[in-house]
């Protein structure tokens, strides 16, 4: 199973002196259980890309599977699809509103519909996956850290048992422990619940770390796609459309430069670390 | 005496209950002895609730100490007829440009400032003109901010701070909202401002690649100011900074990491020519 886009192409504001193509004849095929990173800079597409992957947004041309079903057809369900494609927007724990954790985390199953039992699971169930204890559940949701409201905001989401999850940005004015958590957590959730992540980031090293497959999104058009370290070999591209690759990418090219006989590929610091300390033993230097 | 200066700093926030009673006293800032001089870069790290924030609203007076004195330019914050002047001194760039940007063409906006303080027309416009070269948007200047990238705001709500002719700017994770070319284009104008301009800056930010230009380095955690030090100094304490949930840059890392297998290369590298000049070495 699988969300399949087919030539979408999105215009705001069509007819207007407005008018802009936010999406370009965007073909892809997202497969169940990939871990997908979503990169691009400010005004490349990203955020109207994911949008439409819920419904959030329609096509102006172009149709878009999910499941083998057209989400456009007359008789399709859009609220099955936004609770099978879970969207957790930039800066969530700006939408947390209720008086509890645990009845802010309720809220979306309740609104499915579902039995009161089942959405009390759920909610717990949800919590306990982002690593909110259940000394927090009775606290107002105004009462905790940054990234414990964060954590709280993507719980409300996981309730509803997304088969895709979709972050914009989850980590975005979080210090680097807390980062380390959220994505380790999100991780988690992929290799546990077997769910699909589409993560929406501007940290190369992030994506760089977590990801297996990399789309690079510019002016609306899906530029690059394959894994981070086919992505980051075109690191002068990327730079040309206003991103980067990872910090110890660059080592490693500027070392290939020096005349030091290591591998450019590597994309994380324990790659590189590996890379290096293999042509160290090979000169005779350790 | 520095341009800025805290003795004894310390900032409590009362917790209340439903009914009003006293559920705790939150000490966010504790006992903070700081001196930055004039023309100095300052970077402050801590994690998401370590007191930076709260230390940094002292600065321009937006928040009292509970107890200590916090000096800027000279003026004591807790004395009201000095708020102005000290607001003058110190100008705060905050983290989401969107919420500091009022008027309808970038100019404007830049000018609200120094209209604000009763700076003749004619001069207001000579400072827009200045403050937005400075920050490399006068271009722009007859253009909407709403058209703008995040940047390329964040540089405006910059120039609207310089038109104000402080001594001091404090910037509160300026660039946490942006994008890599954002982020880049940001660091890039605060230390030219810096260097050029001679404006003491006290950036505050949880990227640490933005940190290694810095003159000095201050971690904090749990109110306190742990670690003191120039970029290389602190950078060399991979271990004290995990332990106070932050980090080091992917380079300085590597360099660490490999020195524990045994390579033989010195501690606290920061940049990536430093650490490609030691390899290249061996």
């Amino acid at each position: 199973m699988s969300i399949i886009l087919d030539k979408v192409n999105y215009e705001y504001s069509k007819g207007t002196a407005y008018e802009k193509k936010a999406l370009r004849n965007i073909n892809l095929e997202i497969r169940d259980g990939e871990f997908i990173g979503l990169i691009g800079h400010t005004g490349s597409g990203k955020s109207t890309l994911i949008q439409h992957l819920n419904g959030l947004l329609r096509a102006t041309s172009g149709a878009i599977y999910y499941n083998g079903q057209d989400i456009y057809d007359e008789d399709y369900k859009m609220k099955d699809l936004r609770s099978k494609v879970g969207l957790v927007f930039q800066y969530p724990e700006h939408q947390l509103f209720e008086t509890t954790v645990l009845r802010d985390v309720k809220f979306g199953p309740s609104n499915q519909g579902l039995p009161a039992l089942e959405v009390d699971l759920r909610a717990y169930e949800a919590l306990k996956q982002v690593g909110i204890g259940e000394d927090m559940l009775d606290l107002s949701p105004f009462e905790l850290s940054g990234g414990q409201k964060r954590r709280v905001a993507i719980a409300g989401v996981l309730a509803m048992k997304p088969e895709v999850l979709i972050l914009d940005e989850p980590t975005a004015g979080l210090d680097p422990k807390g980062r380390d958590e959220i994505l380790d957590q999100i991780a988690k959730l992929h290799q546990e619940n077997k769910i699909t992540v589409i993560l929406v980031s501007h940290s190369m090293e992030d994506v760089a770390k977590y990801v297996s497959r990399l789309i690079v999104m510019n002016r609306g058009e899906a530029v690059f796609d394959g894994s981070p370290k086919k992505v980051f070999r075109h690191y002068k591209e990327l730079e040309r459309i206003g991103l980067a690759a990872p910090q110890v990418t660059y080592v490693m090219n500027e070392l290939a430069e020096r005349g030091v006989m290591v591998s450019t590929d590597a994309t994380t610091v324990e790659e590189a670390g590996a890379e290096i300390l293999q042509w160290a033993k090979k000169c005779g230097i350790i | 005496m520095g341009i800025v200066d805290t003795r004894k700093l310390v900032f409590e926030y009362i917790r209340r209950d439903e009914e009003g009673n006293v559920e705790g006293i939150n000490r966010a800032v504790d006992e903070v002895d700081i001196c930055v001089e004039k023309g100095e870069f300052i970077a402050v790290l801590g994690h998401n609730g370590s007191g930076k924030s709260t230390l940094a609203k002292h600065l321009n007076a937006i928040l009292m100490p509970t107890e200590g004195t916090v000096w800027v330019g000279g003026m004591d914050t807790a004395e009201e007829e000095n708020l102005w002047n000290i607001r003058q001194t110190a100008g705060m760039v905050f983290q989401n440009p969107d919420n500091q940007i009022i008027a309808n063409v970038v100019e404007e906006d830049v000018g609200f400032g120094p209209e604000n303080i009763g700076v003749p027309t004619e001069e207001i416009w000579q400072r827009v003109e200045e403050s937005l070269k400075a920050v490399g948007m006068y271009e722009y200047r007859a253009h909407s901010p709403n058209r703008l990238s995040g940047g390329q705001k964040q540089r405006v709500a910059i120039a609207g701070i310089m038109a104000m002719k402080p001594e001091c700017i404090v910037l509160d994770e300026p660039t946490a909202m942006l994008d890599p070319n954002g982020r880049k284009e940001v660091i890039r104008t605060i230390r030219q401002l810096n260097q050029q301009e001679n404006v003491t800056i006290i950036l505050i930010t949880h990227y640490m690649e933005e940190v290694i230009h810095a003159d000095r380095v201050i971690v904090m955690d749990g109110g306190r100011v742990v670690m003191q030090g120039t970029p290389r100094e602190v950078f060399s304490q991979v271990e004290l900074l995990k332990k106070y949930r932050l980090d080091v840059p992917q380079v300085t890392l590597l360099a660490y990491e490999l020195k524990k297998k045994g390579l033989p290369i010195r501690d606290g590298i920061l940049s990536i020519p430093e650490f490609v000049e030691e390899i290249a070495k061996l």
